[in-house]
This record gives C-alpha cells, sequence and structure tokens, in this order.
C-alpha cells in the first residue's frame, strides 16, 4: 500500500524554479490498476520519480508500505528500488552492451542472488513476456516492444509487489501497445499493483482507475468501469 | 554484490572498449617495462662488477702512503718492511709482495708500445690471480739473481711476435734514456678489463726494477694476502700498520692507508645503488603519468556511462556496488598494464643483457614491486572516478543524455 499526503515537488530556486506536484493526496492499495493521465508537463513524470524512490519530494510524505520513505537512507531507498519496485521507462533503459538475459538479470545481482538461481529465474522471466527466442540478443537487435518486453521482464524479476510504468507504450505502434497491456493485465491479475502512465485515454480505460492531473494538481480520481 | 560479479562487469567493460584500454594501460606499460628493465639491469651490473672485484682477491689488502700527511724519507715503504711482515705475522699473512709501477717504453723494429713495469716476486702470481698461457712466471732465482727476464701479457705478445712463440724471445726495453735487452720468460693470459682500455703490464722480478730505477728498496705500496683461516683481515692489518709504524718510528703519525677490494666493492655498490635508483625514479615519474592516464580514462567513463549508472542505481545498485565496478576496472586496467609491462620489461632486460655482456635476471623485487604499484595506481587514480560515479543521484543520471 502506498500513500502520499500534501506532495510538492518544486524544481530549482527562486525565478526559475518550477512547481511540478501541489499539494497532492491519494491512497493506492495492493492490487490495484491505475493509470495517470495529464497533458505534459502536468507532472506524471515527477510523481513516479517520487513513486519509484528514484528522487524525492520537496515538502509532503511518501508512505510506502506503511514506512515514510523521507527517512530512508539512499542505501534503503537503493534496497527499496530492488526489491519492493518494478520500474517501466518510455525510453526501455536497457544497456545495450548486455545481452536481454543479462539486462534481466541485473537487479537480481544487486539483490545477491547466486549465479544459477538468476540465470533461471532471469529465463522464466523473459518466457512469460513472450520473448523465449530472444533471450541472448542485445537490445539494439530488438524492436521497440520487444525491448519493452525485455524491461517488463526485468520489473518484475526481482518479484516487487509494484510495478511503476512511465509512458511505457508511448514509443509503440498499436499491436505493441495490446500486448504490452495484455501483460499488464495478466501481471495484474497475478496480484501486483500496477501504476502507468499514459496520455492515450484508451490505454487509460483498460486499467480499474484513473488519476488525472494537470498543472501538478490532482484533478480527478476516478474509479473505471470495465 | 559480490567481488566477483564486480569483477566479471569490469571484465566486460574493458573488454568492449578494448583500443582504448590498451591505449590507457600503454602509459603504464611503459612506466612499469623501464623500472622493471633498469632495475634488473642495474642489479645485474652491481653482481658482476662485484664478482669481477671479488676476483682482485678479497682476502688481500694494500698497504700505501697517505696523500694527506707530510711523508719524511723514512716513512717510505721499502723492501724490508715486507720482510718484517713475512717474518712477524706468519700466522695470518700468507705473503707480502711489493708494489712498483713505472712507465716505460718497449721498441721494437717498427713501433713503440707504451707500458707499466710492475716488481714481481714468486708470490706476485697469485697475489695477482695470474693465468699462465705460455712459460713460467718469475721466480726467487729470477728476484736473487736480477735476472732481465720478464713476464709479458698476451695482447702484448701478439703485438709484438704474432701468433708465434713469445717466450724466448728478446725485447728492447727503454726507460728515458738508457735501453736494455730483455728476456720474455713467460706470457699470462690477459683478463678483459671492465673499462676496456689498459696499458700492457710487464712483471719483471723486483731486484731487477729496483736496479733499474735505482729505488734503493723504495715501494710504492705493499699487497698482504692474508691466509684464508684469517676471519677479519681489517682488524689484523691494525696490528701490521702498527709494527711497521714502529719500524718507521711514525706511530701515530697516520702515515699509512689501505684499501680493500671489499672497500671498492662497497663503494661501487653503493654509487651503483644510488644510480638504479636515481634512474628508476624518472622512470618512476611515467608511472604517475600513467596513473593520471588511467584517471583520465575513468572520468571519461563515468561522464559516457551516467546513464548506465543511473539505470543500475535504478535496479538497486548501491554506492559500494557502483563504486566496486569502477575502482576494480580502474585496478585491472592497471594490473593487466602492469603484467604487460612487466613481460616487456623482462624481454628488455635480457636484451640488454646480451648488448652489455652481463648475466642479466629479472629482479623478483622489481616484479614484485611492478605489481603491488600498479594495484596501487589504479585504486589511488581510480578512487576519484569511482566515487564520482557512486555517488551520482539516480534521477540526474537517468535523465543524463
Ligand atoms: N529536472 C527538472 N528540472 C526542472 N524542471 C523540471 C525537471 N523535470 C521536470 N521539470 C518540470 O516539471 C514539470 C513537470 O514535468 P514532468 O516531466 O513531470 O511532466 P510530465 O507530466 O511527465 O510530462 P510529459 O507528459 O511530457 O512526460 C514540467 O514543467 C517540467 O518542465
Ligand atoms: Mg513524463
Amino acid at each position: 500500500m502506498l500513500t502520499v499526503k500534501n506532495l510538492n515537488k518544486i524544481y530549482g530556486t527562486g525565478e526559475i524554479s518550477v512547481h511540478a506536484l501541489r499539494d497532492v493526496n491519494f491512497t493506492i492499495i495492493e492490487g490495484e490498476y491505475v493509470s495517470i493521465i495529464g497533458p505534459s508537463g502536468s507532472g506524471k513524470s515527477t510523481l513516479m520519480n517520487i513513486l519509484g524512490c528514484l528522487d524525492q519530494s520537496s515538502s509532503g510524505e511518501y508512505i510506502l508500505d506503511q514506512q515514510s520513505t523521507q527517512s530512508l537512507t539512499g542505501k534503503e531507498l537503493a534496497t527499496v528500488r530492488n526489491k519492493k519496485i518494478g520500474f517501466v521507462f518510455q525510453s526501455y533503459n536497457l544497456l545495450p552492451k548486455l545481452s536481454a538475459l543479462k539486462n534481466v538479470e541485473l537487479s537480481m545481482i544487486y539483490s545477491g542472488v547466486p549465479n544459477e538461481e538468476r540465470k533461471k529465474r532471469a529465463k522464466e522471466a523473459l518466457i512469460k513476456v513472450g520473448l523465449e527466442d530472444r533471450m541472448n540478443h542485445k537490445p539494439p537487435e530488438l524492436s521497440g516492444g520487444q525491448k519493452q518486453r525485455v524491461a517488463i521482464a526485468r520489473a518484475i524479476v526481482n518479484n516487487p509487489s509494484i510495478i511503476l510504468a512511465d509512458e511505457p507504450t508511448g514509443n509503440l505502434d498499436s499491436v505493441s501497445t495490446g500486448e504490452i497491456l495484455k501483460l499488464f493485465d495478466s501481471l495484474n491479475e497475478e496480484g501486483k499493483t500496477i501504476i502507468l502512465v499514459t496520455h492515450e485515454t484508451d490505454v487509460a480505460d483498460k486499467t480499474k482507475r484513473m488519476l488525472s492531473f494537470s498543472d501538478g494538481y490532482l484533478i480527478k480520481d476516478e474509479v473505471m468501469n470495465r | 554484490m559480490n567481488f566477483l560479479e564486480a569483477f566479471y562487469i569490469s571484465l566486460d567493460s574493458i573488454w568492449s572498449n578494448k583500443m582504448r584500454s590498451i591505449l590507457t594501460m600503454l602509459g603504464l606499460i611503459i612506466g612499469i617495462s623501464s623500472v622493471v628493465t633498469i632495475i634488473s639491469l642495474g642489479n645485474a651490473t652491481q653482481n658482476t662488477i662485484e664478482t669481477e672485484l671479488s676476483s682482485l682477491g678479497v682476502n688481500s689488502i694494500t698497504v700505501y702512503l697517505n696523500r694527506d700527511v707530510t711523508i719524511k724519507p723514512s716513512d717510505k715503504l721499502i723492501h724490508s718492511d715486507i720482510d718484517m711482515i713475512e717474518e712477524n705475522f706468519s700466522d695470518a699473512v700468507m705473503y707480502a709482495t711489493p708494489s712498483i709501477s713505472k712507465g716505460g717504453v718497449i721498441l721494437s723494429d717498427v713501433s713503440e708500445t707504451n707500458v707499466n713495469f710492475t716488481a714481481a716476486t714468486e708470490n706476485t702470481f697469485d697475489s695477482e690471480n695470474l693465468n699462465m698461457i705460455e712459460g713460467r712466471f718469475l721466480n726467487d732465482f729470477d728476484s736473487i739473481g736480477y735476472k732481465k727476464n720478464i713476464v709479458i701479457d698476451s695482447d702484448l705478445a701478439t703485438e709484438l711476435f704474432g701468433s708465434g712463440l713469445a717466450t724466448g724471445n728478446k725485447i728492447l726495453i727503454s726507460t728515458g734514456a738508457t735501453s736494455q735487452s730483455y728476456f720474455v720468460v713467460g706470457v699470462y693470459e690477459m683478463k678483459e678489463s671492465l673499462g676496456g682500455f689498459s696499458t700492457a703490464t710487464v712483471y719483471l722480478p723486483y731486484t731487477t726494477m729496483d736496479a733499474m730505477f735505482n729505488m734503493q728498496g723504495i715501494l710504492d705500496s705493499l699487497k698482504i694476502t692474508f691466509k684464508s683461516s684469517v676471519e677479519d683481515p681489517n682488524l689484523e692489518i691494525k696490528y701490521i700498520i702498527n709494527s711497521i709504524e714502529r719500524k718507521h718510528s711514525n706511530i701515530g703519525e697516520e702515515v699509512y692507508s689501505t684499501f680493500s677490494a671489499e672497500d671498492l666493492i662497497d663503494t661501487v655498490s653503493q654509487t651503483l645503488g644510488l644510480v638504479t635508483l636515481f634512474i628508476g625514479a624518472i622512470a618512476a615519474i611515467s608511472l604517475v603519468v600513467g596513473g593520471i592516464g588511467v584517471m583520465n580514462i575513468m572520468l571519461v567513463s563515468v561522464t559516457e556511462r551516467t546513464r548506465e549508472i543511473g539505470i543500475r542505481k535504478a535496479l538497486g545498485a548501491q554506492y559500494t556496488d557502483i563504486m566496486l565496478q569502477f575502482l576494480i576496472e580502474a585496478v585491472t586496467i592497471a594490473i593487466l598494464g602492469g603484467i604487460i609491462g612487466s613481460i616487456f620489461g623482462a624481454i628488455f632486460t635480457s636484451v640488454g643483457g646480451n648488448l652489455m655482456k652481463i648475466d642479466s635476471v629479472v629482479s623478483g623485487d622489481a616484479l614484485v614491486m611492478a605489481v603491488v604499484f600498479s594495484t596501487s595506481i589504479g585504486i589511488f587514480f581510480g578512487l576519484y572516478p569511482a566515487n564520482k560515479a557512486a555517488k551520482l543521484d539516480p534521477i540526474v543520471a537517468l535523465r543524463h543524455e
């Protein structure tokens, strides 16, 4: 479960400061499937980075599993990113020189999973996203949709409870988008909490709850009828 | 993450930037190979010189007049000192030999050759470690009889008589105004000298020499060869000097100085050691330059891979993980450079040893130093870039284009 209370994020100081999030409040419980929408520059990515413990808020609280993240050290935040959260980026963020398999292994390296088990679990994750025949390919040899599926495999392999995806289908055509969304659906069915940023309403329509942002404000929080 | 994992990641990165890694190592390869070569060749030269000097006889001490005090005629060493030493110190002294050298010229039909005349007794043969290749050395009969017999070196023999026998020939010797003819009784083997140049040394009986130059028994110096049972020649020589002083009635005036091959070895070793150290230090500077090269490339690498660092951090890498990754990369580059440098150093040492005609072995010290040095360089110059990478903010690193 995650809760944000009076969350504010201000970039920079003085004249050039940007107020990217303003007094945001919401709670997301286990197993929810939430989309975050809003125009460009409304603060969606800013929020995701804070939820993913990649960045810290300027004021307000972010409580993840009954623990306030403000008090965590850099090392503890790294552990949270490693164990509790799987992040999927719009630009994939795969390491171009490593094979798909090695990319998926990365987060397990940092949690100390032994080599054998790491390989086994990475393979399983890649099979799950339908890439059993591309395991030893490097990212430049993969299509956009395939890259994003590697990224999803990497996000789920350490078995996190929350998956954060910032415009995961932003660079993909409708076919690939459909495949990715199907993956998220099944992950949600397994009980994972999924928070997904999107521009497209037909993507948001696939989710169960929609948070709308405008100019840093959370302006609408609605449950979707599917 | 464990150490091995970090090591694999580092190797991957070094391997995928082969050319750059090699260029980075180049500075260290040059530095390490020159340090190894210089130290190894320095040690080898030192050993060679020491063995060569030891062949002069470690067991002997030369007594000569101290040039820093005024010398009275009665202070001069004379031949009866030799008899006194051999008599009074027969327990310790094997024999004492006179050292007298004077310049002269050998005249032949076609040429004149400058030579050194050196007085000899029967014992000179042993005390100078000579090897006869023809005829015999001078003996007591030559001395007693004031014989005009001489022994020449092999180079001079070849010069004067070509490949024919030298023994039995007469040669004409000029010492200033007069010239007299002498009978060659033997030829000794010319030793290869360190400097590469030397004047021929011609031995003749000390009595003959004394008469020839009208020296009235006075010696330049005398060389005492101790029995091998004597443990500390330097202690024994004190008593001998004391005796000589009593004989010349100049006790405590410090008229006599001594010199042993051991002293010379010490001086030469010290000097050579200093020279080696000095050149080595200069070469070590190139190591520092190499280290700066490593740091430079690591900094470039950190900047280039900022996004990679961001991704790794987003996936849960901690400060120590990233730190270890980059530090190991720097150290690996440095150690590889050190190993390749040592190999080149070994090659240069054996080539240089061949050219210098000395027995050269790669010094173990130098190899240990090379590895220790390159590791420290890797750590020292890798620390800053690795720290820079490790403390990057994840979101800042991820946004990096
Ligand atoms: N690192 C930063 N420094 C300063 N301002 C920033 C930074 N990152 C974002 N901003 C600003 O904060 C605001 C919110 O940005 P954010 O990236 O969260 O928007 P977004 O909703 O994700 O937009 P998009 O749909 O285009 O991705 C924008 O005005 C942006 O210019
Ligand atoms: Mg965004």
